[in-house]
């Protein structure tokens, strides 16, 4: 779910405050061909205890700034909005490369209606 | 209003449908095939799957007046709380849920997948199962299922 959030959902308006992909056709959730085979959880505090329970989703919160840290280390510069896109980081990589400086990327959710 | 004969899980009824109708909703409401879930309405997400002739079919993307005649599988048909299903007794088993509303479309798609395909590979299953979506993300624990469901039904078959 924080993966999908990381990097695939986006809430898109147009000017006029109209909500412009309201439905899961262009609202992009993660399928099964979308998510790692594989995913570790590692419990810090107490690893071997069988008393771990599911609580909401505490956990979730933190999966978008790891991803985001995970992209800057990689890429060299930091995307400040999500979803993470192949988009954004491309033109991250272009602003790095032209200018020297990591500059903050425009939102790519405004849509012209 | 039109009539229409349907057949869920073995049992036949001449229902009256509205044209605009879609399978899905007469399903729930004369059936009370209440597995059967609407999340988009427009055949992304797999919530309404049925199966029809042992295949997958989106019932919201069917109009009801288009089914007479049909036979529908729903998971109401598969197994009971006393009598799970080998597929859904691996779903408990692996704790492919969370909050379950997708895992009726997914014990459906998974019977129909291992009906066709008895011991699929990982990259199958995904493939196979990628019109089914799970918002809160049980992916991996839904593959350990399907893997599981299949070994469990390849050894009934051998028995």
């Amino acid at each position: 779910m924080g993966l999908g959030q990381a990097l695939f959902e986006e809430i898109a308006w147009d000017e006029g405050g109209n909500l412009v992909n309201p439905n899961l056709s262009d609202y992009m959730i993660p399928s099964f061909l979308d998510v790692p085979l594989e995913l570790d959880q590692t419990v810090l505090e107490d690893p071997g205890s069988i008393d771990v329970h599911g609580l909401g989703e505490t956990a979730l919160p933190a999966v978008m700034p790891a991803v985001a840290n995970a992209v800057s280390r990689a890429v060299g510069a930091r995307v400040h909005d999500l979803p993470i896109t192949p988009e954004k980081v491309l033109r991250l990589l272009r602003a790095t490369e032209s200018v020297g400086t990591p500059e903050p990327v425009a939102s790519a959710t405004s849509v012209q209606a | 209003m039109e009539l229409v004969e349907l057949t869920v899980n073995g049992l036949s009824r001449q229902v009256a449908v509205s044209p605009e109708e879609t399978l899905l909703e007469v399903l729930r409401r004369e059936f009370q095939a209440l597995s059967v879930r609407e999340a988009c309405g427009i055949g992304i997400c797999g919530a309404c799957t049925v199966l029809v002739d042992g295949h997958t079919v989106s019932s919201c993307l069917v109009l009801a007046g288009f089914a007479d005649g049909m036979a529908v599988g729903t998971v109401e048909g598969l197994g009971g709380l006393d009598d799970l299903h080998p597929v859904q007794q691996a779903f408990v088993d692996e704790t492919a849920f969370q909050c379950s509303y997708c895992t009726p479309g997914f014990v459906l798609a998974t019977k129909a997948l291992l009906d066709e395909q008895p011991r699929p590979d990982p990259d199958t299953i995904r493939h196979e199962l990628a019109g089914n979506l799970c918002r809160c993300g049980s992916y991996q624990n839904i593959l350990a299922a399907v893997q599981t469901a299949a070994e469990r039904l390849a050894e009934t078959e051998r028995r």
